[in-house]
């Protein structure tokens, strides 16, 4: 494989994992405050609803397309946060009733408003020109880092800031809190409902742009069901990642890598039917959870890690 | 001194039952108040409507002569009231530095200022001699250790007032007796402290005044250089109360449980069990103490069959039954309280004729051709709740309506209809209040007088040291002491659970 053929996969491959870091980001927050959120697909969807639907309303800005998915991302999610807090919901089945209706509001939607079904393109829209870095557009393999989209670059600037935000600030530290133990947390002083509201509505606005991406950046529409299971391998990154921004950013772009590689061999002509290309991310993801569970139970058991617990009880 | 805090005529009401009436305390600065009282007796609601967990319905609360009126927990951090509770509120898998500036985070730049804070704290730690290392996770820590970091959680919010909810049911006799200097280090600097707990020694040597509570309501409130323990249990009950459990004479029978070498591991596959011998005769009890998680709950699983050991044998009755699996040694006459009441000991969601009946329901005459004679049963069970004294209506109900005690009761009536040869009690006064230990006291007596063998493993030294005929101390998965009844106190014991001594071993002094 040539230089280029590589550089080429990797740029793809951070594409195909932009939307996933989002959401990765959002679940993972959640995950830290003990929201066990698997609603990012709908969340994500409904995000790329409303980019498709303000680009239109504002003839073609995309920019405003993604500010208005955002906040649409985290008003939709103040629904699930009223749920899991107020309510006390139990966290999948609100996280599943999220999902139902974010499919059903927008493909009603989309014929309510535009009055067709399966798909809309806007009439016009102004697409963002991908951002070229100095010097490194001219490294060979590492070139792939630049031409990304600003929403790429945002998604890398977001996992340092939630990475310093979780493990170096206050509200970080209140956050770990509430997931580890929500009576304990409330003894120290702690308003564990407010905690999960911040971080439902910031994985709301994250996976709105996740959508949003999705809908304006990767392509210029909206179809329905579009979000198309990321939001579960994004699940699974952040699973996979321990909830922490950095691992579960990477296991983002391993499954990136799956997908790049996957169009890659449908390009060539190999030979292997596409729909079992297809299935390259979700078997990777697969994997992943044996793993996750498996390095898991070994920890629980002491094998792994603990060093200290271990000989004490030796 | 001044007065720190006034709780006045308190009343709080839930539905259908009255927690708090009129309940009336007070602390002075550097003073120290023993709240003490059987479980439900309302002392944790008075003291949860004082940390801001609850509002009273009724009454006042002030605080240095100031009416104030405490709406949630950060509210009373900051008024100065700290309290370490009997579960700790501590997050396992954060550090200890992490747990202690919880809700009280100093920062720079927004960032948070680890040194700050070691800082404030290391100064803590040494003022009151309570070492602790601040990186470790909280996992990692002992129970002892566990309670540390919650008192200096306290100390670190600048508490003046420290609510203690039974500090002393987990530690060892010597861990007690650290906390109780570190209380006098308090006192001494002004502090005033609530001790809440079950343990009338502890209440005469550290308390300056006390108050007991029943049902809701204060039964007594006198200065501890009046009180004395006869008195305070009498008060707490409300009647006499024999602290002392009569017992026939010691007469040692044939040996009913022989346990030969046995070698076990744990869940984590580590060894827990390093080679134990022991018997037991009919006619006596024999008592195994330890801090928990020495293996005494694996010998458990191991003697009643749920746990298969390495090596050794388990002989009950003369008969070697180590491959015999739980059901067959039970019919070989063993019975078995089981530590974890809630878990193994009883299925909440069923109901108590269902609990009365789990180790039987399979026979005759219970049971005919597989169909359950329901009519009978329930004759059986109305019949045991009168005999044990389990405060239920009816045996229909289900068994999670019952209290601890009254739960607990339902297992004895069980393994003791059972007509067993030999009896473990694991733990069997955990968490029941000081009726319902009276009670279970007297059964476990019956159980040795009328000449069959008992088990008992606990982690209250006081019930050890109260029914054993002989006592067995276990450390790190072998038995390193042995005693006879009245040869050992609990500081002697305690040397021994702590794994500072050991019979026949290197540092054996004896």
């Amino acid at each position: 494989m040539s230089i280029a053929v590589i550089t080429d996969t990797l740029a793809s491959m951070i594409r195909m994992a932009t939307p996933l870091m989002l959401m990765a980001l959002g679940g993972l927050l959640c995950q830290r405050a003990g929201v066990f959120n698997i609603a990012l697909e709908g969340f994500s969807l409904v995000g790329a609803f409303a980019a498709i639907a303000v680009v239109q309303f504002t003839g073609g800005s995309v920019w405003a397309g993604l500010l208005g998915a955002m906040v649409i991302g985290a008003v939709y999610s103040s629904l699930y946060a009223l749920f899991v807090t107020k309510f006390k919901a139990d966290n999948i089945i609100a996280s599943i009733a999220m999902n139902m209706l974010g499919a059903g509001l927008t493909s009603y939607l989309l014929r309510t408003i535009f009055n067709v079904q399966g798909a809309y393109s806007p009439d016009e829209i102004h697409k963002l020109s991908m951002i070229k870095i100095p010097i490194i557009k001219d490294i060979p393999i590492l070139s792939c880092l630049s031409g990304q989209s600003i929403v790429t670059y945002f998604a890398i600037i977001m996992v340092v800031v939630i990475y310093v935000v979780l493990f170096k600030t206050k509200i970080g530290l209140s956050i770990c809190a509430v997931g580890e133990s929500e009576v304990a947390a409330k003894t120290a002083g702690i308003k564990p409902n407010l905690i999960k509201w911040q971080v439902v509505l910031m994985s709301g606005a994250l996976c709105g742009l996740a959508g949003a991406y999705l809908s304006t950046i990767s392509v210029s529409q909206f179809s329905e069901d579009m979000i198309q299971g990321r939001g579960f391998n994004a699940f699974t990154a952040f699973v996979f990642g321990n909830a922490h921004p950095v691992f579960a950013s990477l296991v983002t772009l391993l499954f990136g890598f799956a997908d790049a590689i996957g169009i890659r061999i449908e390009l060539l002509g190999m030979n292997i039917s596409p729909s079992i290309i297809k299935m390259f991310p979700f078997v990777f993801a697969i994997i992943a959870l044996m793993i996750s569970s498996y390095t898991s139970k070994l920890k629980k058991l002491g094998v792994i890690g603990n060093k200290k617990k271990k000989e004490k009880t030796a | 001194m001044a007065v720190a805090v006034e709780m006045l005529n308190i009343s709080k009401f839930y539905p259908g039952v009255i927690a708090n009436d009129n309940v009336s305390l007070s602390v002075n600065e550097g003073e120290i108040l023993g709240l003490i009282g059987e479980n439900g007796a309302g002392k944790s609601t008075m003291m949860n409507m004082l940390y801001g967990m609850t509002q009273p319905d009724e009454g006042v609360i002030k605080l240095f002569g100031k009416e104030v009126h405490i709406q949630s927990p950060n509210m009373a951090i900051k008024l100065g009231i700290g309290m370490v509770h009997q579960h700790f509120m501590l997050m396992p898998n954060l550090s200890v530095l992490q747990n202690i500036i919880l809700g009280n985070t100093p920062t720079k730049h927004g960032l948070i200022d680890v040194k700050q804070a070691k800082n404030k704290i290391e100064e803590i730690m040494e003022t009151y001699d309570l070492p602790i290392s601040l990186d470790e996770k909280i996992y990692q820590l002992s129970v002892g250790e566990k309670q540390r970091v919650e008192i200096i959680k306290a100390l670190y919010r600048e508490a003046k007032v420290l609510i203690l909810d039974e500090p002393t049911a987990v530690l060892t006799p010597q861990e007690t007796d650290k906390l109780l200097d570190v209380l006098r280090e308090l006192k001494k600097r002004g502090c005033a402290i609530i001790f809440i707990t079950h343990k009338l020694r502890e209440v005469m040597a550290i308390t300056d005044e006390i108050v007991v509570m029943r049902k809701g309501v204060v039964t007594g409130s006198l200065s501890t250089s009046e009180a004395n323990t006869g008195g305070l249990s009498d008060m707490i009950v409300g009647r006499k109360v024999d602290l002392e459990i009569p017992r026939g004479e010691y007469q040692p029978g044939e040996t009913v449980l022989n346990v030969e070498n046995i070698h076990a591991l744990n869940q984590r596959g580590l060894p827990a069990l390093n080679g134990v011998n022991l018997k037991v005769a009919r006619g006596e009890i024999v008592g195994i103490a330890g801090v928990e998680g020495n293996g005494q709950a694996e010998l458990i699983e191991v003697i009643s069959g749920m746990l298969r050991p390495t090596e050794g044998k388990v002989i009950l009755k003369g008969e070697d039954v180590t491959n015999k699996d739980v059901r067959q040694r039970r019919e070989d006459g063993l019975s078995h309280i089981p530590e974890d009441r809630l878990g193994m000991g009883t299925a909440v969601n069923c109901s108590i004729r269902d609990n009365l009946i789990l180790n039987r329901y399979y026979q005759r005459p219970y049971c005919k051709n597989g169909i359950l004679d329901n009519k009978k049963l329930h004759q059986l069970s109305e019949e045991l709740c009168k005999d044990f004294g389990v405060k239920t209506p009816d045996s229909t109900y289900k068994l999670g309506t019952l209290s601890g005690g009254n739960m607990q009761k339902v297992v004895f009536a069980r393994e003791m209809d059972a007509n067993p040869d030999f009896l473990i009690a694991a733990q069997p006064t955990r968490g029941v209040d000081i009726g319902a230990i009276e009670s279970i006291h007297h059964k476990i007596m019956e159980v040795r007088d009328s000449n069959r063998g008992v088990l008992l493993v606990s982690a209250e030294l006081d019930e050890i040291l109260s029914l054993s005929d002989r006592i067995l101390v276990m450390y790190e998965g072998e038995i390193v002491a042995e005693f006879k009844r009245g040869e050992a106190d609990e500081r002697t014991m305690g040397t021994y659970m702590t794994g500072a001594k050991r019979q026949g071993g290197e540092n054996n002094e004896e």
